[in-house]
This record gives C-alpha cells, structure tokens and sequence, in this order.
C-alpha cells in the first residue's frame, strides 16, 4: 500500500492564530535571549554556584526527544515495522527541529554566542562539549540527508541511512550524558550510567511526544488515524518506560550504597525541597508509575484517552529527569575541604545553592519550544509530510 | 502563478533589509552632515615601531599574533605591546579612534584593556570603548 | 640564564625571618617552558586569623568584580573559615584558590581551549576567545572558577585588563608579574603583611624554597584522591 503525502491548507483562522501565537511566543523567548546576552546573566537565577540552569537542562530534554524522534522514524525501515512507514517523515522533521533547538538553547545560553564559530575552529577532542559540537552538527546534517531521500522516495536508501541515522542518535545522546557523566568533581554528576540512561529516557520522550503530535495533527486536520497504529507505537513506550525506571532505580541505589554519598543522594531525594518534588513527584509519580499503569492495563493501555495521559505525563516526566539531572548536582556544595566543617566564606563555599528558576530563562524555553511548533505548523503547509491517512496494513 | 507575490513581496523586504544602514540613519539623524578625514596623531617619537603604511595595514594582524604570543606562551615583546602604542600616542581619541570612527568600527580590545580616550581618563572614570 | 635567587633577611626580635623571593629571570620574549612547574605553598600556622591581605591584593592587582552580591561577587582568592569535627575545634582560615592541577579538569573541559595550561604549569584563561559556556566552572572540584554575570565600568588597576560579561575567569598566578620576577600578588602581600605564610616557586627546582618544603613531606595538596596533581600545597590542614 502506499502512501500519499499531502500539504495542509493552513488557512483555517484556528490555523492562523496558532501561528500567530506560536510567533509572539517565539519573539518573546528571542527577546529573553537578547537581554541575557547584552545585560549579563545576572537577570537570570544562574551564579557561581549554579552556572548552568534552565537553558541547560531544556537542551539536554530536546536532544534527547530528537533522538527518540529520530529512533522513532526508523522503526518502520530499520526495525521492518512498515506499518509505521507514514510517519517516518513527521519523525525525521521533528528530530531536525529538535536538535536545532537543542543548539538554540545552549548557545543562547553561552555567554558570548557571538563567537559561536570558536568551537568549530578550535576542536578540543578531550572536551565533551566539544565533541558534541561535532556530532550534534553531523546529525543534523544526516536528518536533513535522511529527509530528503525520505521526500525522494529513494526507498533502496532508506535502510542504510535510517542505520546511520539511529547510530549517530546514540552516540549523539551517549555524548550529552557523558558531558556530565565525565564531570568526577560532582557526586550527582559523576556515573558511568548517563549515557546509557540518557538514551531510554530520550526513547520515552520521543515516542510520547510522538504519539502526541500525531494525534493532534490527524485530530486537527481530519485525516484519518487508525487507532492500532497508535496503540502500537505506545506498546514501545510503555517497555521503554521501564527501562528508564531500570537505570533510575541502579543509579540511585548505587549511590545510596556508598557513605560518601549518603548526604547527596539524601539531599537529591528527601530534604533538597524543589528536587525531591521533582524526582518523586515529577518524574517517579506522574512520569514512570502512573503512564506504566495505565499503559499495561489491558483496557486503559488499548483507549486513545488513556495513551495520550500517560504520553503527556511522560513528557512532563522526563523534563523533571532532565532538571534533576543538571541542578542538584550544582546546589549540592563542592566537598573541597573533606573532612573539615566550614563555618564561613565570602564564595559560599559549603553552602547549599538554593537556585530559583527566573523568568528570563522561562522565557527563552517557551520561546524555543515555541519556535519549533512554529516550524513544524508552517512545515506541514509548505511540505509534504503529513500523510493522507494512516491505515494499518491489512494482512 | 500564485507564488509570484510572494515572490515580489520577499524581494520587496529584502531590498527593505539590505538598504537598512541607510534608512534607518536617516530616520535617527546619524546621517554625517560632512565627513572629516582622519588624523591619527603622535605626540612624540620619530618613527613608529614599523613604518606608518604598513603598520596601518598590519596593526590588526600584529595584535592578534602577540596576543596569542603572550597569552599562549608567555612571551612579553615590548615594542608590539599596548602599553608601548601609549608612550608615543598616549591617548586613544586622537589616535586609534581617528581611523576607526571614520571607518565604522568598534574593535572591542578597548571592553577589557585600558587606554585613555582623553588626557586625564583613568579607569575608575568608567570610560571605556 | 637560570633562576636567580634573591634572598631577603628581616630581622625580627630574636628570631631571623628569611623570606625568599624567587625571581624568574626568564628573558621576556622566550616562550615560557616546561622546564618549571610555578606552585604556592601555603602554610597554615603562620595563616593570621582575621587577614584577608592575600584576598584583597588580588582583587586590586586583577580587576576582580565585586558586585556587593555573594551569589555572582568574583573571587580569584579567598579566605574561608573552616573547623575540624572535634568537638570544641577552634576556628581557623585557609585561603582557598586555584590550584594549577597539572591534569586541571577545566582545562580538559574547554570546548575551545580558551582555558589551557601554559607550559610552565599555569591554568589561564584566554578571554579572547572564551565563549561563556561555563563548562570550567562546573568541572572545577575546588570551586576556583568564576563566571563574570555582570558587566563593571570601572577598574582599579589600570595596567591590567578587566573583563566583559560573558566569559569565565579565575586565578592566573599572576603571570603578568611572575614573568617580569615578581610574586604573585597574593604571595607579595602576604608578605608585606609579615606572615610570610605563602611561598611562591618552582616546583622542578629542588633548590627553590617552595620545592624544599613540598620535600618536607609535610605539605599535602587538597583532594589527593582525584589524581589532579594541583601545584598548591597546604601544611598544618
């Protein structure tokens, strides 16, 4: 069977005035971005305890739900699901749109982006951020390669590059975890088990934002979905739900074992205020245990409704990974003097950091966010990526 | 052809855009009135470390070169400094700032390190590039 | 030409107090070599409580920003106050600063080489071509490393370059004097202030005063256990 692509109308007013507020959002980030960089970031909650915030940890939730998309496209030719094939170009424009966000968000959030072409100049292998300035620049080139033979109908050259694809998305996430998985100097930070753990949340949010996406664009521009497909795709979600859990579960263990630890992991998980929220309320509760509840019960995990809870509680759960991930590693104070107590310091040394989001850096994620549902809004009018209708294959 | 307009109307913003220096100078009233040309001064010394043309042409180069030089490696050349341009040119107003006013340009070295726009500035004046 | 060493005796009361300045006689335009190692060894004991001479040359010498907010107020030196466990410790300070590790974590971090270590075992950062992703400072396990997060107007030392907002910064062991034969600021100050509890020196050179009491075997550096090999050593911890 195959498929037929179509461009949207887009002049609908619902249309309009989504594109409308999409871009007074995106102008409202920009401006955000603008006042961090001519001001200093003082406007923002950053400071020499926390230096990197919000920016940093959306980077980290939009690389991730890149790769998932990108895994995600790929399951029809490089996993043989072809019933899936209808949505691999949805997929591969979302994983492009992704990880040029992902770019947006940290250089936005250097503090002079205006020498943006130091890191291509001055390749430092032994610098993760460096080499992931490599690898997220090549991935993006290969969405873009893998897009156009997707548009081609190239379909002897699908696989080879939906492997490459899929590869360089893992190594791409590895290297993201790795940018604080390589960081000994703090215990949070420090673990061999980022990489990895980087990957199945990266799964589970881009399948779930996926599922999302898909569902709202068929509902909104009336074509039909058949509800199997979704429900397939959330059968994915749900096994790469628990092994997100999986890594949660080794890590914190393996750092509640150590003494040396204990009062950081106490810290991550019982009396760091805003962090214990977010790691047992955000991401335990509402993005591990309750969207695998649902998904494995066998009525709830077969309705549309109950999929599209448990994909939104996902996506706002693994975004509280990502935070939990980036800041309380910072709160927590540096042991640099071991062994001693400090009783004062000018640099607040030993003391908790207490980082509070600002609005500024609110303001430059929604911004971003906004920016990529502009691009994809105006996408599907100016390209062919939506199909006509997605039917499970008959057998 | 229904893309013509948008066609049209993108080279219309564009020609908007690229003809912007001088629009919105105008609009802001930084439009010269005349141009004066101008005259780099030394209060004293006979010749500049390189001769005047070439200097003009490489000062750029040079300092970007000992800036590595002395940063990188520790290697201090007196005569290439800063703080040498400043015994022969002690001011930046009647100097540096003559050639880079005229063209337009605003190097940032002067964000960071000091160098006396008028006689008598000093940093805690708060005047900077 | 080798190091010259200059050797300054202050008569004290009884006691004589020989401070020894080491002067690095290396020629201005060669390139600094490996064949040093720069470190300061601090000794504790001789530490006055309730002095920060160390803290507040540096912040005159190198345009240090204070912006009167400990959140984002820059220190390339300070004094922290510190106790032991014990019950009943008594207060004591320690000045708190980079350390020059010869593995430095920031240095590996930079995506642009901006932070490097010179090859006479200086850590610095080059604010020419830093681009302000702050890596350094969350890679430092002695929180070293400053972030400038706000812009100043003006500085106090006019021979010495400030810094826009945007880049990161932190102790360079004052290369700009060690290279011309002086101590690092902190180092002259506190001898200034007659504590004499910091000496500056090469640590390759075994005849240098700093390379004698790192010998001693009773200088120990901080966090041995990370393998970074500082060149900032501490006696009586």
């Amino acid at each position: 069977m195959t498929t037929y692509f179509r461009t949207i109308e887009g002049r609908s007013p619902r249309y309009l005035l989504l594109v409308a507020i999409l871009a007074l959002l995106s102008l409202w980030g920009l401006w955000a971005s603008w006042m961090m960089f001519t001001r200093g970031h003082n406007i923002t909650g950053m400071n020499n305890q926390v230096p990197w915030g919000l920016p940093i940890a959306m980077a980290v939730y939009f690389i991730g739900l890149s790769a998932g998309s990108l895994v995600l496209s790929a399951i029809a030719s490089v996993f043989g699901q072809k019933q899936y094939k209808p949505f691999s170009r949805i997929a591969v424009y979302m994983a492009i749109l992704l990880i040029i966000a992902a770019l947006a968000s940290i250089i936005l959030d250097w503090g002079r982006p205006d020498r943006i072409i130091h890191p291509f100049i001055y390749f430092q292998p032994r610098s993760m951020f460096s080499v992931n300035t490599f690898l997220y620049s090549m991935y993006m080139v290969i969405g873009v390669i893998y897009l156009w033979i997707l548009f081609a109908e190239k379909d002897a050259w699908v696989k080879p590059i939906g492997i490459i694809a899929v590869v360089w998305a893992i190594g791409v996430h590895t290297g993201t975890g790795m940018i604080f998985g390589f960081i000994n100097a703090r215990e949070l930070f420090h673990s061999a088990l980022l990489g990895p753990s980087f990957i199945a949340a990266a799964a589970s949010s881009g399948t779930a934002l996926i599922i999302l996406l898909l569902l709202a664009t068929f509902r909104y521009t009336e074509r039909p979905l058949d509800d199997s497909l979704v429900v397939g795709l959330a059968k994915y979600l749900r096994v790469f739900i628990l092994v997100v859990m999986y890594f949660i579960f080794c890590e914190n263990v393996t750092r509640s074992y150590m003494p040396a630890f204990y009062h950081a992991e106490r810290f991550l998980l019982f009396h760091g205020g805003q962090y214990p929220i977010a790691f047992w309320g955000g991401l335990v509760t509402i993005g591990l245990v309750i969207p695998s509840i649902i998904l494995f019960h066998p009525r709830w995990g077969q309705s549309i409704q109950g999929i599209v809870v448990a994909s939104i509680m996902q996506v706002v759960g693994v975004l509280a990974e990502r935070y939990i991930i980036v800041l309380p590693g910072q709160d927590l104070p540096l042991e640099n003097l071991p062994g001693k107590i400090i009783v004062s310091s000018p640099f607040l040394d030993g003391q908790f950091a207490h980082y509070r989001v600002s609005l500024p850096e609110i303001a430059q994620g929604v911004g971003i966010i906004a920016m990529v549902g502009l691009a994809y809004v105006i996408g599907l009018k100016i390209f062919a990526l939506l199909p006509q209708e997605a039917r499970a294959i008959e057998h | 052809m229904q893309s013509t307009k948008w066609v049209i109307g993108s080279l219309v913003v564009f020609g908007v855009v690229l003809l912007s220096p001088f629009w919105v100078n105008a609009v802001t009233g930084h439009l010269a009135k005349e141009v004066k040309a101008p005259h780099p001064e030394a209060v004293r010394g006979e010749e500049c470390v390189l001769p005047e043309d070439e200097m003009r042409q490489v000062h750029m180069k040079m300092f970007m070169h000992t800036r590595d030089d002395t940063v990188r490696s520790g290697i201090r050349v007196e005569k290439t400094s800063l703080k040498h341009c400043q015994t022969c040119h002690p001011t930046r107003g009647d100097f540096c700032d003559q050639c880079h006013d005229f063209a337009g340009i605003k190097p940032e070295c002067w964000n960071c390190h000091f160098y006396p726009q008028h006689a008598g500035d000093s940093p805690k004046g708060g005047h900077r590039g | 030409m080798g190091a010259a060493t200059a050797v300054g005796v202050v008569g004290v009361g009884a006691a004589v107090q020989r401070i020894e300045l080491e002067a690095a006689e290396r020629p201005s335009d060669e390139a600094a070599s490996s064949k040093n190692r720069w470190g300061i060894v601090i000794d504790l004991d001789k530490c006055a409580r309730g002095c920060t001479s160390c803290a507040d040359a540096c912040r005159t010498e190198n345009n240090v920003p204070l912006y009167g907010n400990p959140k984002i107020d820059n220190y390339w030196i300070r004094i922290v106050t510190f106790k032991d466990p014990a019950p009943n410790a008594e207060e004591r300070q320690i000045p708190l600063l980079c350390n020059h590790c010869e593995y430095a974590p920031c240095a590996h971090v930079c995506p642009v080489a901006a932070t490097f270590k010179r090859a006479d075992g200086v850590t610095l950062v080059d604010k020419h071509r830093c681009i302000g992703c702050r890596y350094c400072v969350i890679a430092c396990p002695y929180k070293a490393r400053n972030f400038v997060f706000q812009h100043t107007e003006e500085w106090e030392n006019p021979d010495f370059p400030k810094r826009t907002h945007g880049v990161a910064e932190g102790c360079h062991l004052c290369v700009h004097r060690i290279d011309r034969g002086d101590q690092p600021a902190c180092v002259q100050a506190c001898a200034d202030a007659e504590n004499g509890a910091m000496t500056f020196g090469d640590l390759k050179d075994p005849s240098s005063a700093a390379a004698r009491l790192v010998a001693t075997s009773r200088a120990h550096v901080l966090r041995p256990e990370l393998g970074l090999k500082p060149a900032v050593y501490y006696m009586g911890l």
